[in-house]
């Protein structure tokens, strides 16, 4: 994917001041997306993933720090754009699409109204322009009767619907790049399957970045090009999405990995994987490996390791501490990956 | 097959759907002329997409909804012999959101004794040991004991939730997305400790979950519910390698296995959302299903039975 | 399952779960922010030092606040040069009452209204509120038709009307504004509980077999609790201040009782010449009645951010 990249972050920091000191949710990430690509962002509840987002989109809670050494969009640097500049990005070139469809749309205006609105602000063509673009949409995302559904409110249209309709309005002024927080989490699996079988192929259609966050890792091995799993606010490994899935690195990766069933693979009433324990309390001054109260290769090194990556070649890296001898060798051994 | 722990017989639930200001209400079948059996010692799963009611069925067989026809069969006797307090001492419920299944103003040891206090069970000095034993058993430290809900972790909670029904040692145990709100990791921890329960208590499981791999993992047996109705049920092992409706197989197709090989599969569904205050005619399914004829259009199928393997559509069986 | 299974599978359970109590106690945690939480601690501070003051009002008054001396009548207090008397700090009234013991007797009159008050209107509205959120249905029909029939009702007048009709007393007003103001509580109630009924351990109680009482007053009120305090203390101060106003217009306690309302009533003559009259009554009742807001909204930041 030599075409240009999108946008390309590194060292991210998110910093909150809570009642108990200072939170760490969001400790040095860094990627790129490139044109036409998609990256899966995916990890525990309360590793950092939506702040991520939200850092980039520029839409974090007030009290929150955010810092990085490079935030470049379009070639451009947006880490000190003003909120009028950056409102101006959100919803044109770069839009969201948000978990709950049921809150993200204003229940007290027509679907046809809201999308007409987005269009209007980004592109300030005239009314039917926008009009004729939200019905061409609509057909695209696959909402039946399209023209007619715009005089509808969200709460006539069923969850699916309203979730189509939002990936309908993060397209309507063309974006170059679409960050979708767990776009599908709340929706049936055969409705997930069709709005995720509908993100690909207008992403590949339009040629969009898409940054999609989750926490279901059959989502990210159908839909991703590039996989970053994050830990306690650090990325814990990356790569490419089968390298990462055919050989992972790191051990929570590899735990994540062994505690899904996966029909056809795991055998009734076995026993899964899992990785023990919670994640870590992220206030303070944090140190070392934060996975190392729930790692089964933790010793006493893992207090003091800094995060170097480990570069497997082809973008693969991993932050831990162990070679990768050791754990090919073992992998050998296993005779699984 | 062995002998039914819990079994419906036709059940039918009808809310009453107010349709706004003025407007009176309508009916709503929930649950629509539902049979469906629980051999003792089994995983019974029930999956279907929200709102076809899978929790209403719960509720029914839990005796917190009376069925408004049809009748629930405990051990093979009629419901109507029984009291709530007889029901609540052979089933037990564990239900999806560990943050709301616990009361915050009570100490662990107050919510997992609490069953036994309702029940007399057992003298006030015997509780707390009983307490510490089910706390061991679901693996949790002792100490949380006098703890409030809200220190603990998601997958603590529903530990909470798995020792509070299971104090009293029912026969049942109906689980309602026991995992759903959970992460991964955690999850798999819950699976497995249900999964040693069974064996430890010997335990009858219904498993209600959109999750198809964890039914998979866990079910012996599986029905498939759409819009109130039952319209696949089969052995877990012939229904994953053999599914024959059509709402089945789109469901079986949707299941993303992390195979980073395979892209996301389409499953040639229609988006039409069927309403179920205002059922489509005919099957209930045909306005988004690929396979649909004339006759399904304007004729409800009935269930077919192939050996164990029962279907409800018109391409397994000629319509009467 | 044989012994030794048994055993390996518990312990790989708890090793499974080596993890640890995420959080301190939620008492603690209350206990942390209420000591973080300024008007809150203003609030109860205040409202303790009345209470206090109002309990111990026989030791602290320096005289009975109904004793009239026509030879002292209207002398200043301490802060003025002339015609003060070393006797009465806060100077008297028209007919020689030492004023500052009717203002400290005053204070029993004001927490007593806004107490009964409180507690009549609430147990009223929370029956009300909480069987309709609990049951919905008919029931919850049938009692938003009456809170729509008291709000309909103009309370203040109600209550002119009642004492003229019943004659004026301290009962009569306590009555008639406990049995007037319970409407918040029940609007308030009866939206908690409602919430509260579909949460899943209410489910979990019922399938456990517990009785609807039972539930209601063991699983559903601890739960309200903390919003009922709040409606509480919004109410009390209101109670507090319709009784000031009842018996400024003469409609409510009757002399010669040391109300705070009546005594701004009486000090309406002398606005110019002796402005204490007015201002110090005045004064308490802000207090009092700022106290118990501070009090109140603290309690709901307090509470409020526990249910989070
Ligand atoms: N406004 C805020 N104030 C304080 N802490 C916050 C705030 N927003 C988020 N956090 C904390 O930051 C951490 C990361 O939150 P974030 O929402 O990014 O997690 P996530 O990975 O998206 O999780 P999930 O999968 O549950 O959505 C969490 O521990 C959360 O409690
Ligand atoms: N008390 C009720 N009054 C009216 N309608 C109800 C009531 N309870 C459930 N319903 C309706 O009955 C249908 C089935 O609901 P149910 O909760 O059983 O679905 P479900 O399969 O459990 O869905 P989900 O997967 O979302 O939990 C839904 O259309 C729902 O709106
Ligand atoms: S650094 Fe140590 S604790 Fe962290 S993942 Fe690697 S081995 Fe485990
Ligand atoms: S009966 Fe017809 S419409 Fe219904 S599932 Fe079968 S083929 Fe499809
Ligand atoms: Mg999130
Ligand atoms: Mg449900």
């Amino acid at each position: 994917m030599a075409s240009g990249v999108i946008l390309e972050v590194e060292n991210l920091r998110v910093d909150i001041p809570v009642a108990a000191g200072m939170l760490h949710p969001v400790r040095g990430i860094g990627f790129s997306v490139s044109r036409g690509e998609t990256l899966c962002i995916v990890g525990e509840s309360g590793c950092g993933k939506s702040l991520t987002s939200l850092a980039i989109m520029g839409l974090l809670p007030k009290t929150a720090q955010r810092t990085a050494d490079r935030m470049d969009f379009l070639g451009r640097d947006i880490r000190h754009l003003g909120e009028r500049e950056m409102a101006r990005q959100r919803g044109g070139s770069m839009s969201m699409i948000f978990q709950e469809p049921m809150t993200s749309l204003n229940p007290s205006y027509t679907i046809g109204n809201q999308l007409a609105e987005v269009h209007l602000r980004h592109v300030g063509q005239n009314r039917t322009a926008a009009r004729d673009r939200a019905v061409f949409l609509l057909e695209k995302v696959g909402i039946s009767a399209a023209a007619s559904r715009l005089g509808q409110y969200p709460h006539q249209l069923s969850g699916g619907q309203r979730q189509r309709v939002m990936i309908a309005m993060a397209l309507m002024c063309g974006p170059e790049l679409i960050i979708a927080d767990e776009p599908t989490t709340a929706l049936d699996v055969t409705i997930q399957a069709q709005i995720l079988h509908l993100l690909a192929e207008l992403q590949r259609e339009f040629q969009m970045g898409m940054i999609l966050i989750t926490h279901d890792l059959g989502i990210v091995a159908r839909v991703a090009d590039k996989v970053q799993v994050m830990y306690a606010g650090k990325t814990v490994e990356e790569g490419p999405c089968e390298t990462v899935f055919d050989a992972p690195m790191h051990p929570y990766t590899q735990g994540l990995l062994r505690c899904i069933p996966i029909p056809g693979l795991t055998r009734r009433g076995e026993r899964l994987g899992s990785v023990p324990g919670i994640v870590p309390n992220l206030v303070g001054t944090l140190s070392g490996c934060m996975f190392r109260n729930r790692c089964d290769h933790a010793r006493d090194a893992c207090a003091n390791m800094r995060d170097e990556p480990t570069h497997m070649g082809d973008g693969h890296a991993y932050t831990c501490l162990r070679a990768p001898e050791e754990i090919l060798g073992e992998r050998q051994a296993a005779g699984t990956p | 097959m062995t002998e039914a722990a819990l079994e419906t017989v036709d059940v039918t639930c009808v809310f009453q759907v107010g349709q706004g200001f003025l407007r009176g209400s309508k009916p709503l079948r929930a649950v629509n002329g539902v049979s469906l059996k629980i051999p003792r010692g089994q995983v019974v799963g029930l999956v279907g997409e929200s709102g076809c009611g899978k929790s209403t069925m719960a509720n029914i067989l839990l005796g917190l909804q009376r069925p408004s026809s049809g009748d629930v069969l405990y051990s093979g006797n009629s419901a109507a012999g029984f009291s709530r307090r007889q029901i609540a001492r052979r089933i037990q419920p564990i239900f999806q959101d560990p943050y709301s299944s616990l009361n915050p103003t009570k100490t662990i040891e107050a919510i997992i004794s609490q069953p036994l206090r309702i029940h007399n069970v057992g003298a006030p000095s015997e509780w707390t040991a009983r307490v510490t034993e089910m706390l061991d058993v679901v693996g949790l430290p002792r100490r949380v004991a006098a703890s409030y809900p809200s220190q603990l972790s998601g997958g603590q909670r529903q530990r909470v939730a798995i020792a509070r029904a299971l104090v009293m040692r029912p026969e049942v145990v109906i689980c309602d997305e026991p995992t759903s709100a959970l992460d991964v990791s955690v999850q798999s921890q819950i699976l497995n400790l249900l999964q040693d329960l069974k064996e430890e208590f010997g335990l009858t499981y219904l498993l209600i979950s959109h999750n198809l791999a964890v039914v998979q993992h866990m079910a012996d047996r599986v029905a498939v519910m759409y819009l109130g109705r039952i319209v696949e049920e089969a052995d877990s092992d012939a229904l994953f390698d053999d599914p024959r409706h059509p709402y089945t197989r789109a469901l079986l197709g949707s299941v993303l296995t992390p195979d980073p090989r395979l892209g996301v599969p389409d499953t040639h569904l229609g988006t039409i959302f069927p309403n179920p205050i205002d059922p489509p005619s005919g099957c209930p399914f045909h306005p988004r299903c690929p396979n649909c004829t004339d006759i399904c259009q304007s004729v409800p199928p009935h269930l077919v039975s192939d050996g164990d393997h029962e279907t409800e559509c018109h391409l397994y069986g000629g319509a009467s | 399952m044989t012994n030794t299974n048994a055993t390996i599978s518990l312990m790989f359970r708890q090793q499974q779960t080596a993890e640890d109590i995420l959080e301190p106690s939620p008492w603690s945690k209350l206990r942390r922010r209420i000591l973080g939480n300024h008007s809150f601690l203003i609030g109860a501070v205040i409202l303790v030092v009345i209470v206090a003051v109002a309990i111990l009002a026989p030791l602290l008054a320096p005289h009975d606040p109904y004793d009239q001396d026509l030879t002292k009548r209207l002398t200043n207090p301490f802060w003025h040069e002339k015609k003060i008397d070393p006797d009465h700090a806060l100077g008297t009234d028209k007919v020689g009452r030492d004023y500052l013991s009717r203002l400290i007797y005053g204070s029993q009159i004001s927490l007593l209204i806004g107490f009964s008050t409180m507690l009549i209107s609430g147990v009223i509205g929370t029956v009300l509120g909480v069987t309709a959120g609990y049951f919905g249905g008919r029931v919850d029909m049938v009692v938003n038709f009456i809170i729509n029939t008291r709000l309909a009702m103009p309370v203040f007048l109600v209550a002119m009307a009642a004492v003229v009709a019943f004659g004026a007393s301290l009962t009569v007003v306590i009555l008639v504004l406990g049995l007037f103001l319970w409407d918040r509580f029940a609007v308030v109630m009866r939206s908690i509980t409602m919430q509260a009924r579909d949460l899943d351990y209410v489910k979990a109680a019922r399938a456990m077999g517990c009785s609807t009482p039972y539930i209601i007053v063991r699983e559903i009120f601890p739960n309200v609790l903390s919003s009922l305090t709040v409606v509480a203390t919004v109410e009390m101060a209101n109670a507090i201040l319709l009784e000031a106003a009842l018996s400024f217009l003469g409609f409510g306690v009757q002399a010669p009782t040391p109300s705070w309302g009546l005594m701004l009533n009486e000090g309406r003559e002398y606005m110019f010449f002796s402005p204490w009259l007015l201002a110090l009554p005045g004064v308490c009742l802000f207090l009092l009645v700022l106290a118990i807001n501070l009090f109140g909204d603290g309690l709901r930041d307090v509470t409020l951010e526990r249910e989070r």
